[in-house]
C-alpha cells in the first residue's frame, strides 16, 4: 500500500514537472533547472560514496571534463551539442578507467584528498592548455538559437531528462546484483572480497557510472551558460554543495538527493530573495539544524510519514544505544 | 496513571506530527507565491546582482557603495526630474556571491520577477560576461561599470554599456607614456596571471608596445594563486629589459614587487596592473613601492566635474568618505557614474521604455566627476582614458596625461632601488 502511494506521488510530481514550463515563470524555470542539474550531482555522488561508501570529493572533476568536452568541440570543431556529450561522456569514462584502478585502492581520507589532487591536476592543465582551452581566459560557446522560452524549455527538459535517467539508473543499480556487490563492500570490503566479490571491477563501475552522470550536467551547464572558465567549472563549492544535499537528503537511497537537492535549492533561493545581507548564515544554520535533528536524511523521515513521534523516539533509541556503548568501552 | 501520561505525551506527538507536516507545507507554499514587492507610481527602480559575500566581496561592497552615493544625494534633491515630474530613486539588490552562475539567475530573477527595467551591472568580468547575455534577450539594458574585459563587448550585444575604459586600455597609456621620455626605452617585458584580465592587458600592451618600435624582450604567464615567481624573474633579470609590466591580482602583485626585488631585477620603469592605490598596499611594501607605476581610472584629484550635482571629483571623494567612512578609489566613483548615464539618458528618452531608454543611452554623451562619458556602438566608454600614477615618497601622483598630471614622472628609477 505504502509502496503504492510513493510511486502515485512520484509519478504525479514527475508529471507535474513535465507540464510545468508551460505554468511558470522563466525564473522559476532557470531555478528548477538549476536544481535537476545539482540533483545529477548529487544522485552521481550518491552512486559511489553512498553505495559504495567511497567519498568522491573530487567528483567536480567530471563536471569540468564535460563543460569542456562540450565547450571544445562545440567552439574548435563546430560539432552538434548531443555529439559532444556523447564525447564528453567517453572521455569521462576514459578517465575513470585510468585513475579508477590506482585511486580506488586508497579508502576514506585518503580517497577524498585524491580526488581533490585529480581535480586540482585537472584543472591546471586545462589551465595551461590555452590554445585547446583558452586557458584562464576561459571559453564562449555559441548561444543556442531560438526565443528565450524555447531555449529554456530545451534546457529545462536536457537537465529533467539527465535527472530522470540518474534516477533510473540508482534504481536498477540499487536493485541488482551490482548493487548488492556495492553495499557489501561499502560494509567490508575484505570480507566482500573474501566472498568472491571483483571490488575493483565494481568500485571502477559505479564510479564510472557516476562520472558520465556528471559529465553530462557538465556538458549541459557549458551550453546552458554559453561562457566557461577554470575556476568556475572544476569549482570545489560545486562538489561540496551537492555532498551536502546528497547527505540531507539520505545516502544509499533512490530518491534522497533528488529531494536533497530541492530542499537546499529553496531554501537558498529563498533567503537569497528575503535577505541580502544574512543569507549565507540562514542557509548554514537551517543545515545545521537539519542535520542535527534528522541525521538520516530527509528521505528517512518522509517514510516515516513525517511522524515526530517515531521521529524522536528513534533519536531516543539511537542516544540510549551510544550511551551503552560509552558503558561498556 | 503512568499510562496516562503516556497516552497524552502520544496525543501530543500526533499534534505535533501534524504540526511538522503543515511546517512543510508552509515553506513550499511561500516559495510559490513569491510576490514582486509593489510598484510605487512615481519611483524608478534599478535591479543590480552584485558579490557581496564571496572571493570578490570587498569590490563588490565597493561597488554597492558606489550606487549608493548616488541613490542617497538623488533622493535628497527629490529625485531625477523627468518632464516636470520627480522621480524617486531606488535599486534592489541581490547577492551572487561571485558565482557567475547565481548572478545570472539573479539578473533573470529581476527581469522577470521583480519587474526591473533597468539593470546595472554586476562585479568582474566574470560575472558580467553571461549576466549581459540574459539582459540582451529580454533586451533590457545594462549599464555596467565594473566587468573591463573585451569579450563583453565583442559580442555584437545592443544593450550593454560600460563607463570604464576596457581591460586592452590600462597598459597603453604606460606604455605610450614611455614612449614619450628620455631617454626612450628599447625593450620590455611582461609577467601576467593565467586569468582572463590580466591575459587581455599584457598582449594589448604587447601589440601597442611592436607598434611604438618597443622590443618585447620577455612575455609569459603564472598559474593562479602561485607562492614562488623567482625562477620567472631570474629569466626577465637576464634579459636586461628596461621596462618591466606585471599583470594579476593583488597578492600576486605583491609577490612580484617583493621577489624582484630580492632577484636583482633592475628596470627603469616598473607598472602593475592594480596594487598600488589598493588600500594597504603601500604599507605593506613600504619603500618597495615606490616608484611604481599604475594604470587608473579615475583619481580623486581630477579636474572633472557633473552637472547633476554639480560635484568636482574631489567633492565626490571628500562626500563619499562623510557618508561612507573610508576613502573612494576609483570603484565607487564608476558605480555612481553609472546611475549618472541612467539619469540623462532617463531625462532624454522622457518616458520609462526600455526600448526607448537603450536609445537614449547609445547616444550618451555627458561630463561626470567620473571623467567624460561617450559610448561606441559596442557599448565601450570612448570618452576618457586612463591615467597614470606613480608612487613617489609612499603617495600615488597622477603623472600622466600632462593634463591631469599632479607631478612629473621620476625615470627612470634611481638606481639605489
Amino acid at each position: 500500500m505504502k509502496k503504492i502511494a510513493t510511486v502515485l506521488v512520484c509519478v504525479a510530481v514527475g508529471v507535474f514537472l513535465v507540464w510545468c514550463p508551460y505554468l511558470v515563470s522563466f525564473y522559476w524555470l532557470r531555478i528548477l533547472t538549476n536544481i535537476f542539474m545539482f540533483a545529477i550531482l548529487a544522485q552521481a555522488i550518491n552512486i559511489i560514496a553512498g553505495y559504495v561508501g567511497y567519498p568522491a570529493f573530487g567528483n567536480v572533476v567530471f563536471f569540468g571534463l564535460g563543460a569542456y568536452s562540450t565547450g571544445i568541440l562545440m567552439v574548435k570543431f563546430q560539432t552538434t551539442f548531443f555529439t559532444s556529450v556523447l564525447v564528453g561522456m567517453a572521455i569521462c569514462v576514459l578517465f575513470t578507467l585510468l585513475f579508477g584502478v590506482p585511486v580506488l585502492r586508497l579508502k576514506g581520507h585518503y580517497f577524498a584528498i585524491a580526488t581533490l589532487g585529480l581535480n586540482e591536476a585537472t584543472r591546471a592543465i586545462v589551465d595551461n592548455l590555452s590554445g585547446l582551452t583558452g586557458g584562464g581566459m576561459g571559453l564562449s560557446l555559441p548561444l543556442r538559437a531560438g526565443d528565450i522560452g524555447a531555449n529554456a524549455r530545451y534546457f529545462y527538459f536536457v537537465f529533467y531528462g539527465t535527472m530522470l535517467l540518474s534516477i533510473l539508473v540508482t534504481y536498477l543499480l540499487s536493485r541488482s546484483r551490482f548493487g548488492y556487490a556495492c553495499r557489501s563492500i561499502r560494509s567490508d570490503e575484505e570480507a566482500a572480497e573474501g566472498m568472491g566479490i571483483n571490488t575493483t571491477k565494481y568500485k571502477t563501475l559505479a564510479w564510472m557510472i557516476s562520472a558520465v552522470l556528471t559529465g553530462i550536467a557538465g556538458s549541459g551547464y557549458a551550453y546552458w551558460m554559453s561562457y566557461i572558465e577554470p575556476g568556475v567549472v572544476f569549482d570545489m563549492t560545486i562538489a561540496i554543495k551537492s555532498f551536502v544535499m546528497f547527505l540531507l537528503g539520505g545516502p544509499a537511497t533512490v530518491l534522497g538527493p533528488i529531494v536533497g537537492a530541492f530542499f537546499v535549492e529553496a531554501v537558498s533561493t529563498l533567503t537569497w530573495s528575503h535577505l541580502l545581507n544574512y543569507h549565507t548564515g540562514t542557509l548554514g544554520a537551517i543545515i545545521i539544524l537539519v542535520v542535527i535533528f534528522m541525521p538520516q536524511g530527509f528521505i528517512s523521515f518522509i517514510r516515516q510519514g513525517f511522524s515526530f513521534s517515531t521521529f524522536v523516539k528513534k533519536g531516543k533509541k539511537k542516544f540510549s544505544g551510544r550511551e551503552k556503548r560509552i558503558e561498556m568501552a | 496513571m503512568l499510562w496516562n501520561y503516556r497516552r497524552k505525551v502520544a496525543k501530543l506527538y500526533r499534534t505535533l506530527s501534524f504540526g511538522m507536516s503543515v511546517c512543510w507545507i508552509v515553506p513550499i507554499l511561500f516559495f510559490l507565491c513569491l510576490s514582486s514587492p509593489v510598484k510605487a507610481e512615481d519611483v524608478i527602480r534599478f535591479g543590480a546582482s552584485l558579490s557581496l559575500t564571496g572571493r570578490m566581496s570587498t569590490e563588490g561592497r565597493l561597488v554597492k557603495d558606489g550606487y549608493d552615493f548616488y541613490v542617497k544625494h538623488i533622493n535628497a534633491l527629490g529625485g531625477i526630474p523627468i518632464k516636470g515630474k520627480k522621480y524617486k530613486v531606488e535599486i534592489v539588490y541581490y547577492d551572487d556571491e561571485s558565482d557567475p552562475k547565481t548572478a545570472v539567475r539573479l539578473v533573470e530573477k529581476l527581469i522577470v520577477q521583480d519587474n526591473i527595467k533597468f539593470l546595472l551591472g554586476p562585479y568582474s568580468s566574470t560575472c558580467t560576461i553571461p549576466a549581459s547575455s540574459v539582459s540582451e534577450k529580454y533586451k533590457i539594458p545594462m549599464v555596467e561599470a565594473n566587468g573591463a574585459s573585451n569579450p563583453i563587448f565583442e559580442r555584437g550585444y545592443k544593450y550593454i554599456f560600460a563607463t570604464l575604459n576596457t581591460i586592452d586600455q590600462y597598459f597603453g597609456s604606460i606604455v605610450k607614456m614611455a614612449s614619450e621620455v628620455n631617454p626612450r626605452p628599447k625593450t620590455i617585458a611582461f609577467i601576467n596571471e593565467n586569468s582572463l584580465a590580466p591575459q587581455l592587458a599584457n598582449d594589448a600592451a604587447a601589440r601597442e608596445a611592436k607598434k611604438l618600435g618597443i622590443k618585447v624582450v620577455y612575455k609569459e604567464k603564472y598559474p593562479t594563486g602561485t607562492k614562488d615567481l623567482s625562477s620567472m624573474l631570474a629569466e626577465i633579470r637576464d634579459k636586461r629589459p628596461d621596462i618591466l609590466l606585471g599583470a594579476g591580482y593583488t597578492e600576486g602583485m605583491i609577490l612580484l614587487v617583493k621577489q624582484a626585488k630580492e632577484m636583482g631585477v633592475k628596470v627603469k620603469m616598473f607598472g602593475l596592473l592594480l596594487g598600488p592605490t589598493l588600500p594597504g598596499f603601500v604599507e605593506d611594501l613600504r619603500k618597495d613601492a615606490d616608484y611604481l607605476l599604475e594604470p587608473i581610472q579615475w583619481s580623486s584629484n581630477m579636474a572633472w566635474k557633473d552637472d547633476v550635482f554639480g560635484y568636482t571629483a574631489p567633492e565626490f571623494a571628500r562626500l563619499f568618505e562623510q557618508d561612507f567612512g573610508y576613502k573612494p578609489d576609483y570603484h565607487p566613483p564608476q558605480a555612481a557614474a553609472a546611475l549618472l548615464v541612467y539619469h540623462h539618458a532617463l531625462q532624454k528618452a522622457g518616458v520609462l521604455d526600455p526600448q526607448k531608454v537603450r536609445d537614449a543611452i547609445a547616444q550618451t554623451d555627458i561630463m561626470t566627476f567620473y571623467g567624460p562619458i561617450r559610448f561606441n556602438e559596442q557599448g565601450m566608454n570612448i570618452g576618457k582614458g586612463m591615467a597614470v600614477v606613480q608612487i613617489q615618497n609612499g603617495k600615488p601622483v597622477v603623472v600622466y596625461p600632462k593634463s591631469v598630471a599632479e607631478g612629473s614622472l621620476i625615470y627612470p628609477i634611481p638606481r639605489s632601488q
